[in-house]
């Protein structure tokens, strides 16, 4: 009876990390994912030296790159009053931002969540 | 003694099943690490660049190309005035460049090459944060002075 006890728990242990092990694994995948994601969909965005401001609402390279990796994403100036939602990866970037033909200096946020 | 060994058996199949179920524990607690810190790397590579283009479309408060404004400083005057700029018409390029930088405070620029001594980096005034991670990203001002972006970890 002992040694079946012993046995069982082994299994148990074994079979269980295992588990643990997948979960955290898929996990990790995903984590990775999105932040190479996010990283790539900045890229997309800083393309350019200068942006503009329509940049900021729709950019065509970055939608493509955000949909390859099923991420969601919003851009804006820190300068605005919009924000990321709580639950989203946040990244800055220094950029220069032509609006209406006058180029100003600006902190560019990027925000990215799962789609 | 038939039961005796069945038990030591199986006390050593839990042995080696508690070995091999702690090999796996520690194989998901270190798996992605490093691969996360090589996307950081190129986050912190990718912002030193970008932030150096950014530079070349900015201006001061005197409406003047900050960029221009600059290479004529790096190559005319000294340290102090060189200062005065960056806490001075320049202040909010500087203050653009640490809030949007990753490593927020610990972003120096630097000047290689400009002749400012052993302490070419602004702000000046204080001290080379104590770090083992720097990342740097560099651009050619003149064909002599390297104006470079520091990040310190």
């Amino acid at each position: 009876m002992p040694s079946i006890i012993a046995l069982m728990l082994a299994m148990g242990l074994f079979f269980s990390s295992v588990v643990y092990v997948i979960n955290v694994y898929n996990q990790k995948i995903a984590d990775m994912d999105m932040l190479k994601g996010s990283i790539e969909i900045g890229r997309a965005v800083m393309d350019k030296g200068v942006l503009a401001r329509d940049d900021l609402d729709s950019n065509p390279n970055a939608d493509y790159v955000a949909k390859s990796y099923n991420l969601n994403y919003d851009v804006y100036l820190e300068s605005d009053t919009n924000s990321c939602s709580i639950e989203s990866l946040r990244f800055s970037y220094l950029v220069a931002m032509n609006d209406a033909g006058k180029i100003e200096l600006h902190t560019m946020m990027l925000c990215t969540w799962k789609g | 003694m038939r039961g005796q060994a069945a038990i030591m058996d199986a006390l050593i199949f839990m042995l080696v099943a508690s070995g091999a179920a702690t090999l796996l524990l520690f194989v998901a607690g270190i798996y992605s690490s490093s691969t996360t810190t090589q996307i950081n790397t190129i986050y912190n590579y990718e912002y030193g660049g970008n932030a150096l283009i950014a530079l070349h479309y900015a201006k001061d408060e005197q409406g003047k190309w900050f960029w221009n404004e600059l290479e004529k400083k790096l190559t005319t005057t000294n340290q102090a005035d060189i200062e005065a700029y960056l806490d001075g018409d320049a202040r909010f390029v500087w203050q653009n460049i640490t809030a949007s930088s990753p490593a927020g405070q610990n972003t120096k620029l630097c000047f290689e090459g400009a002749g400012l001594g052993a302490t070419p980096c602004y702000p000046f005034n204080t001290p080379e944060p104590v770090s083992t991670t720097i990342y740097t990203s560099s651009v050619k001002i003149t064909p002599d002075i390297n104006v470079i972006i520091k990040l310190y970890y």
